[in-house]
């Protein structure tokens, strides 16, 4: 299990952490998202024991992180940004990583390296961008670690190395128990592989819940009624959300679906329709509701 | 996991450093080939190549090479992708800064070896035309030479090459940990790699420099101030040194010394202590920050500036207090201007480089104000210093003991020094502490006299007055002074000295020497005997029982009137003297047995011939020209003769008969006393009997050649 309590990192002028807390258990895929500066690649080194937090600590297993070897061993790390030494191949990385992780899986990497067409001779600096990503996931996926940290890893995959990738950590999880974090810009990437999501916002976690919670709990409405009305009228529902366009009010609600439906019904709507929530949505409005807003360009992202 | 070098780290270093190490290792053996062979007179005759000259290309490569892998390998803490990458290994950062560490250290082995390597090779090629030679050869190779079965002369006509170049290697891979140590320190505390460059050349040449400069400034200006040679050889430390010797005269080759090689190598240990802790410590995050913070970045600002001014602060104190004192003093004021400016555009540099903005120069003004304020400080204590040097002139009654030093000191040669036993056993004086009020007394009126001369100007020297070494003692500390004394206050303290019973038994204890390296001197012969064996028992038996007044006298007598006594010089690597060459006058009141030992066999002496290149110019010069002796030396072969002339040496000899006689021969591990026996036709003098000892590999030709001119040989073996 990885315990992060209440940990701050500040960089020069900036707090990346301010007093985060989160737990990530065994067998759990995290999501974590945030718009860019949010603090998720600090979390991330933070946790792999290349950042020092300036207070609190992280803990895997029970043991603090920092300047831990025994812990680290049982982190698999890949960077935004993986990197290889000049003129390796991924054969030579086969050696480096034998011999720094003493679990590293020759053979399954070889037939992951396989799977993504690597050529295990080939100078990595000649691969693409992708291809440097996919080798730096092979390799991390291939040293049985207990806890994979994932920073933006699918932002630079074509989509079927996406879903290989995918499978790759589900595969881990479920067989070994692995946990893996995984952060990404894009909510669209995480809605079908994490089972727990959080949201990070100027260092701090605004958000964190079940997958599935969040989907079943949340829900947008459309209504229409003959008459003038206001949001008073639907007092009794929690509305996160309100926006009404002449007759018709789009909304979105918190509660249970088949409950919150009988009760809209009971108001005599001329329209009613309920609609399930993308998972960035869920996210969009859960951030508006506790105050936070993505900046415009972010949300375009996103979207 | 809890090792300090991990396997997989450690090949990676050796991987990513081998290009590198491949390239720098065949420049300096590329250059060092050029400048082995490029001599035309290699096609004709003999080369000598000086030892100072390949230190100088191991010196250059050391000083680039290394902060050259240094850096290549530890770059990962100025780029965030590798930084992490390093960061985020199941590996504590020691292992990493260790196993790196580690294959760096492999790396410079290697490169040292294979120009060691190249270089015997070089030599072994050219054997018979090419000699290597060092100003003094240090006392390492020497003892090297003699456990390898060398022996001979190491002067400067000769040197055998394998263990002066494998010592000159080890003192330059010494050199190398320090480069290493220094740039590991400016590569961690520094994000990029201008900033690690000005960093390790200050941390490298900066420290040494000044400490060395501000000794000198010290006791060139207080002259009774002894030198202090941890504080102001500049040559202890090897890279800085050799650097030092390629721009300057060289004295020394301090990559053959112990010295320097001890030195060297605990300051690298430190340097690279140092570098450890500070790695260890360095956030990651500061990866390609110029520093790590912003109090750092002002503090290398400020040393960037201070590297510079304080050679040119200290330089230019010295002189104002020599000219205040009209001792001196160079005070051209375009040349401190022109110094002080180049400090001034080092930093400008150094901070538009590093903010790479014009408006960094408006904030760094604080730090240059910090810089002039330092260099305040360092004149004043400078001054301090030297005004606490020069006054100091206690009382008699303030003395608690004095202690007589010998006037041998190790200096820059930093090798065999020759010298009496009356100063070897001195050159740890302060074993012997004098209490005796009149000693006392006079030393203290000679201190306090010498002070005044000084602080009127007036000349330092008294006529009729000699230089001699004291450590005073004071309830405030020891200092070292140098007092103009009296012959019968001289005689005074050394009658004070012998009634030191600790005195009188160290003067008559030779220290251990190796028998084989006893040399017998008079005025006809120099060289080391058949018989040393027998000579060293017979010295030692005696000294046991020589009275040691009367030896302490001998041993003036023969230094001051240079009287062509005969005598016996031992070698000794003691660690107190640094190695030093005894002589010790044999005479037949002092040790009779060992005087008869010796003329009872040693050849009968010659006014002139001293060596035999001497014997030759001589016999060619003053016995041949006056036409007393109609001869010809030659060396005969089947193929043509060799005659040798007034200029002949020794050396020429075994060339004209390699020449003559041609065929490569396998070395033998054999030791010849080589001895040339000339006679006259005059039956009233006797043959006249010269040996020399030389090392060489002889053919059977070259043997039967040199047998046929009158050359016997005597097997010699060394046991």
């Amino acid at each position: 299990m990885i315990e992060i309590k209440e940990i701050t990192k500040k960089f020069t002028d900036k707090t990346a952490i301010d007093k985060l807390s989160c737990t990530v258990k065994n067998g759990c895929i995290y999501g974590l998202v945030g718009a860019n500066g949010s603090g998720k690649s600090t979390l991330l080194r933070t946790v792999c024991g290349i950042y020092k937090p300036d207070s609190g600590q992280v803990l895997i297993d029970g043991a603090p992180v920092w300047e831990n070897a025994e812990a680290k061993a049982k982190i698999a790390f890949v960077s935004d940004e993986p990197y290889f030494p000049a003129g390796a191949t991924l054969t030579r990385m086969i050696k480096l990583y034998g011999s720094l992780f003493p679990d590293f899986d020759r053979e399954k990497f070889k037939k992951r390296a396989s799977a993504f067409s690597l050529d295990l001779k080939k100078r990595v600096s000649a691969f693409s961008k992708g291809m440097r990503r996919q080798a730096a996931t092979a390799l991390a996926l291939s040293h049985k670690a207990d806890y994979m940290l994932f920073d933006e890893t699918f932002d630079g995959l074509d989509p079927i190395a996406r879903g290989y990738v995918k499978n790759l950590i589900s595969e881990e999880v479920l067989s070994r128990g692995a946990a893996a974090v995984i952060t990404s810009h894009s909510l669209r990437e995480l809605e079908d592989t994490c089972d727990q999501l959080a949201l990070l916002h100027n260092g701090g976690l605004v958000l964190e819940s079940d997958i599935a919670d969040l989907k079943t709990t949340k829900f947008k409405v459309q209504i229409a009624f003959p008459d003038e009305y206001g949001e008073s009228r639907f007092d009794g529902i929690e509305v996160l959300h309100y926006e009404k366009h002449g007759a018709v009010c789009n909304m979105i609600v918190q509660g249970d679906r088949e409950e919150t439906e009988k009760k809209l019904k009971a108001l005599g709507p001329l329209l009613l329709d309920i609609l399930p929530l993308s998972l960035e949505e869920v996210f969009t409005y859960e951030a508006e509701a506790l105050g936070y807003t993505f900046p415009t360009d972010e949300k375009e992202e996103t979207k | 996991m809890k090792k300090i070098i991990n396997k997989g780290l450690y090949a990676e270093g050796l991987r990513q450093t081998a290009t590198l190490t491949a390239v720098f290792s065949a420049v300096l053996v590329f250059f060092l080939a050029v400048t082995l062979t490029s001599s035309n007179d290699l096609r004709s005759t003999t080369v000598t190549v000086e030892a100072q000259t390949l230190a100088g290309w191991f010196a250059a490569a050391v000083v680039t090479a290394v902060p050259a892998m240094t850096f290549k390998l530890f770059s990962f803490l100025s780029s965030r992708s590798k930084s992490d990458f390093y960061h985020s290994v199941p590996h504590k950062r020691t292992t990493v800064y260790f196993s790196y560490f580690l294959a760096l250290a492999t790396q410079f082995a290697v490169m040292l070896a294979s120009a060691s390597a190249a270089i015997i090779i070089i030599f072994r090629i050219f054997r018979s035309r090419l000699y290597l030679t060092a100003p003094v050869p240090g006392i390492l190779a020497r003892w090297a030479g003699e456990a390898a079965g060398v022996r001979g002369t190491f002067g400067s006509s000769y040197c055998p090459v394998a263990p002066v170049i494998l010592i000159m290697a080890l003192g330059f891979f010494a050199a190398a940990l320090l480069c290493c140590g220094a740039a590991l320190i400016a590569r961690s505390a520094s994000g990029t790699a201008f900033n690690s460059v000005v960093l390790y050349a200050v941390i490298l040449f900066v420290p040494r420099l000044l400490l060395s400069l501000f000794a000198k400034a010290v006791t060139s200006t207080v002259p009774n101030a002894a030198y202090v040679d941890f504080l102001e050889n500049v040559r202890l430390n090897i890279p800085v040194g050799s650097i030092v010797n390629i721009v300057r005269t060289p004295f020394a080759v301090p990559s053959l010394e112990f010295y320097p090689i001890l030195y060297t190598a605990v300051v690298a240990v430190l340097y690279i202590a140092a570098g450890a802790l500070i790695f260890c410590k360095k956030k990651s995050e500061s990866a390609a920050d110029p520093a790590p913070s912003k109090a750092l970045r002002f503090i290398y600002s400020v040393l960037v500036f201070c590297s510079v001014s304080f050679f040119v602060t200290v330089t230019l104190t010295e002189n104002l207090l020599l000219r205040s004192n009209n001792r001196g003093g160079d005070l051209t004021p375009s040349m401190y201007f022109t110094f002080y400016g180049i400090a001034l555009i080092a930093f400008l540099i150094y901070v538009i480089v590093t903010t790479k903005k014009w408006s960094g120069i408006l904030r760094a003004l604080p730090a240059l104000g910090v810089g002039i304020l330092l260099n305040g400080l360092l004149a004043l204590s400078l001054c301090c210093v030297v005004t606490s040097e020069v006054n100091f002139s206690p009382e008699p009654e303030q003395v608690r003991w004095i202690s007589y030093y010998s006037p041998s000191r190790k200096d820059d040669y930093g090798s065999y020094f020759s010298m009496s036993l009356n100063d070897y056993t001195l050159l740890d004086g302060e074993k012997y502490r004098i209490t005796d009020k009149e000693v006392i007394k006079a030393v203290c009126g000679g201190l306090s006299e010498f002070v005044d001369r000084y602080k009127n100007g007036d000349s330092l020297a008294v006529y009729g007055k000699y230089q001699k070494r004291f450590v005073i003692k004071t309830k405030t500390g020891k200092k070292t002074r140098v007092v103009y004394l009296s012959d019968k206050e001289i005689e005074k303290i050394e009658a004070a000295l012998l009634k030191d019973d600790e005195f009188r038994k160290d003067l008559t204890t030779l220290p251990d020497f190796n028998p084989r390296t006893l040399e017998i001197m008079n005025a006809a012969i120099s060289g080391t005997m058949p018989f040393n064996a027998d000579i060293a028992d017979s010295l030692k038996e005696e000294m046991k029982t020589v009275d040691p007044q009367a030896f302490f006298e001998a041993n003036k007598k023969y230094v001051n009137t240079s009287t062509w006594t005969l005598s016996v010089g031992i070698r000794t690597g003691s660690e107190e003297s640094g190695g030093a060459y005894l002589q010790i006058p044999v005479t037949p009141e002092l040790f009779p047995k060992t005087y008869e030992l010796i003329t009872g066999k040693m050849p009968a002496p010659s006014a002139y011939a001293q060596t035999f290149d001497d014997f030759i110019y001589n016999y060619k010069e003053e016995y041949e020209d006056n036409g007393t002796y109609d001869t010809e030396m030659s060396v005969k072969c089947p193929n043509g003769k060799y005659v040798m002339n007034a200029g002949s040496k020794i050396k020429d000899v075994m060339t004209a008969v390699e020449r003559l006689c041609p065929g490569r021969y396998a070395p033998k591990d054999v030791w010849y006393t080589l001895c040339i026996v000339i006679k006259d036709n005059d039956e009233n003098t006797p043959d006249m009997r010269f040996e020399f000892c030389i090392e060489t590999t002889l053919t059977a030709q070259l043997e039967q050649s040199l047998q046929s001119l009158g050359f016997v040989f005597t097997p010699n073996r060394p046991e």
